[in-house]
């Protein structure tokens, strides 16, 4: 009878160290794959070729999936339609749909759309349905900026210690007892609060499009290529802590990502009505120009490129088709964009640029007349006296 | 002959000094030439995209834009690749449309001449084995799960001495002489030589059931899978669907097991 008490407790025991482990281990790693997708998508030669040649990877990595921002959601949530397979009725994800998580702020059902509708009215949206924007399939989607992120390792939160983090949870869980939901939101939030992307790859992300020069010709644009000759990317290129990218100035404090707008318009941060406000990035973190005044926030930030080049040109440009597509778009938004006083310092650089160029050419040219006269004179005296 | 052999020589120095000035007086005074140059972008037409020119440029292993964050695995390099790979790329099945990409999930851990070179039943000389990635060498040591192991399972056969092989359909040697010299060859050569190459490879190649079935095509038990693994693999649920595919629902009960390291 004793005996079979021992047992009893051992095996109780026993069971709670499975239960124990077997759970922990579920909260970090196993996604509740209900829908038994990873039946296959575990895989990671799971795909195919596309018909535009585009190699489409279906596989999903479960581990990486259950730690990431959408780690609760399950496939179809998301991927509507995958009701068969081969999954040929899929509709394409919409991130503005619900999908069926309590908002905890209004316990209604959760959706992005605040965001979709910021960001369809904004410069890189398709425009409404009675003007839409041409070449959209320019524009960037939900997926060509973001990827599904995910959460910051304890360590990595606020920058060094696993240990803080420890603390600053240990905190939480005196009231919100339940340590997973804690654990999930603690990361939510601390994930939120800075920057996920570092300053060069946030460059790399928008100059992989506003580089293009021909994409962006095609919207009117010119491309920024000339950002790269500026001290804010000198600073960026040297690892300066806090260095201004596009987005410290095109979404300082009080704007999102998804509702920049061109700068004509009044509530663009780089509209010369908020410029001020931006280049002493009053509110954030560290004053960049604490004391910016309006004529120093006129000045410009990226040099002058080919609108500049098209406004300053005098007369018609030998071989230049005004009515080419793009090109009278350009000029429009030049003329709207670029004002008198910077066509002339536009015109006053290029005599500065044509002076340097005359005289290093003056330079080159002279020395290299001097050297040959020296040549032909040193081989004709080397003649005379032979 | 020696004042031409000076002359050139002189030439040859003076050139890039007068190209150089050139190229000076022209930024210098001819400034418009390169209004023209950044102009001559808004000046085409927008073009058809350039679809070829983007293939050979994409060089990215993992495309940026992949919004479910891949792991490193499926940019791995395979140091000993079946020759098919060569001709054929990493997701070589897009035929059949229902299967292709379960086919494709198949290649990253089944050579090709597994299924494509079909043993006839009763043929005792061909056997399947590990063999592991970076060796390439016969092996029964396997790490990983789920497609991610450190070996691929080959065709093996015993050559005279007894000892065990890669059974290799295509002769990789004169396939790679094929690709060298590919571009002599005539139309007709060319599909005279893949005829060639593909001699060995059946036109009926293994299919999901002939596996995924009791005794079927592979000895999972002989490879080492676990009891428990090899029963979800021989689960015909699936694969009887697909075989007999007309529509097919994804079930949600079945239960195919946790897989452990192979060992």
């Amino acid at each position: 009878m004793r005996l079979n008490l021992i047992n009893f407790i051992i095996f109780l025991a026993l069971l709670f160290v499975i239960l124990h482990f077997g759970l922990a281990s579920a909260q970090t790693d196993v996604i509740p794959d209900t829908e038994n997708c990873l039946l296959c998508h575990r895989y990671p030669s799971m795909g195919r070729y596309d018909k535009s040649g585009q190699k489409r990877i279906f596989y999903v990595n479960e581990k990486q999936f259950a730690n990431s921002v959408h780690g609760k959601l399950r496939c179809k949530a998301c991927h509507v339609g995958l009701d068969e397979i081969p999954h040929t009725d899929v509709k394409k994800v919409d991130c503005s749909s619900k999908c069926h998580i309590k908002e905890p702020s209004t316990d209604k059902e959760f959706s992005h759309i605040n965001m979709v509708e910021k960001y369809r009215a904004s410069v890189h949206g398709e425009g409404s349905a009675k003007k839409p924007k041409p070449f959209a399939e320019d524009l960037p989607t939900c997926k060509y900026c973001h990827n599904n992120p995910m959460y910051n390792p304890f360590r990595g939160m606020w920058g060094k210690s696993e240990a803080l983090s420890n603390e600053t949870l240990a905190r939480c869980i005196g009231c919100h007892t339940k340590k997973d939901w804690a654990e999930k939101f603690y990361s939510h939030f601390t994930q939120r609060m800075r920057n996920r992307r570092s300053q060069t790859e946030i460059i790399a992300l928008c100059t992989s499009c506003h580089e293009d020069r021909e994409k962006m010709a095609r919207h009117g644009l010119e491309s920024i290529e000339t950002y790269k000759d500026t001290f804010h990317w000198s600073q960026v290129k040297y690892g300066v802590e806090n260095a201004p990218d596009c987005l410290s100035c095109h979404v300082p404090v009080g704007y999102t990502t998804h509702d920049i707008r061109p700068r004509t318009d009044p509530v663009s941060p780089i509209n010369i009505a908020n410029r001020v406000n931006t280049c002493s990035n009053q509110g954030g973190l560290q004053t960049c120009h604490p004391g910016a005044t309006a004529r120093f926030a006129t000045g410009r930030v990226h040099a002058y490129g080919m609108k500049a080049q098209i406004i300053a040109a005098t007369g018609e440009v030998d071989g230049v088709d005004a009515e080419a597509q793009g090109l009278a778009l350009v000029r429009q938004r030049a003329e709207s964009d670029i004002p008198a006083e910077d066509i002339y310092h536009y015109k006053v650089l290029k005599l500065i640029k044509l002076f340097y160029q005359v005289l290093i050419a003056g330079t080159i040219g002279f020395m290299c007349l001097h050297q040959s006269l020296d040549y032909f004179r040193t081989k004709r005296k080397h003649k005379k006296s032979h | 002959m020696k004042r031409l052999l000076v002359f050139l020589l002189k030439a040859v120095y003076l050139l890039p000094f007068f190209l150089f000035g050139a190229w000076l007086l022209q930024t210098a005074y001819f400034p418009q030439f390169e209004l023209k140059e950044s102009l001559a972008v808004v000046k085409s037409p927008a073009k058809e995209d350039d679809v070829f020119g983007k293939i050979l440029n994409r060089q990215e292993a993992v495309p940026r834009g992949h919004f479910h964050i891949v792991d490193e695995y499926i940019a791995q390099p395979e140091p000993n690749p079946p020759i098919c790979l060569t001709c054929h790329g990493t997701y070589p099945h897009s035929k059949n449309e229902k299967v292709r990409s379960l086919l494709n999930f198949h290649n990253g851990f089944i050579a090709c001449a597994v299924c494509h070179a079909r043993r006839e039943r009763g043929d005792e000389n061909i056997d399947f084995a590990w063999v592991d990635r970076n060796t390439g060498s016969i092996t029964t040591q396997v790490v990983g799960e789920y497609g991610k192991y450190s070996a691929k399972i080959f065709p093996i056969v015993r050559d005279a001495g007894g000892q065990k092989k890669i059974f290799r359909p295509v002769d990789e040697e004169a396939a790679r002489q094929f690709l060298k010299l590919k571009a002599q060859f005539t139309p007709d050569q060319i599909a005279q030589a893949k005829v060639k190459l593909h001699d060995h490879i059946t036109t009926h190649p293994v299919f999901c059931s002939d596996c995924h079935q009791k005794d079927g095509y592979l000895n999972f038990a002989k490879l080492g899978f676990p009891r428990q693994r090899i029963d979800h693999l021989n689960s015909t649920e699936v694969v009887g669907l697909v075989a007999k595919y007309k529509t097919f629902y994804i079930p949600s009960q079945i239960d195919f097991g946790v897989e452990k390291p192979l060992q």
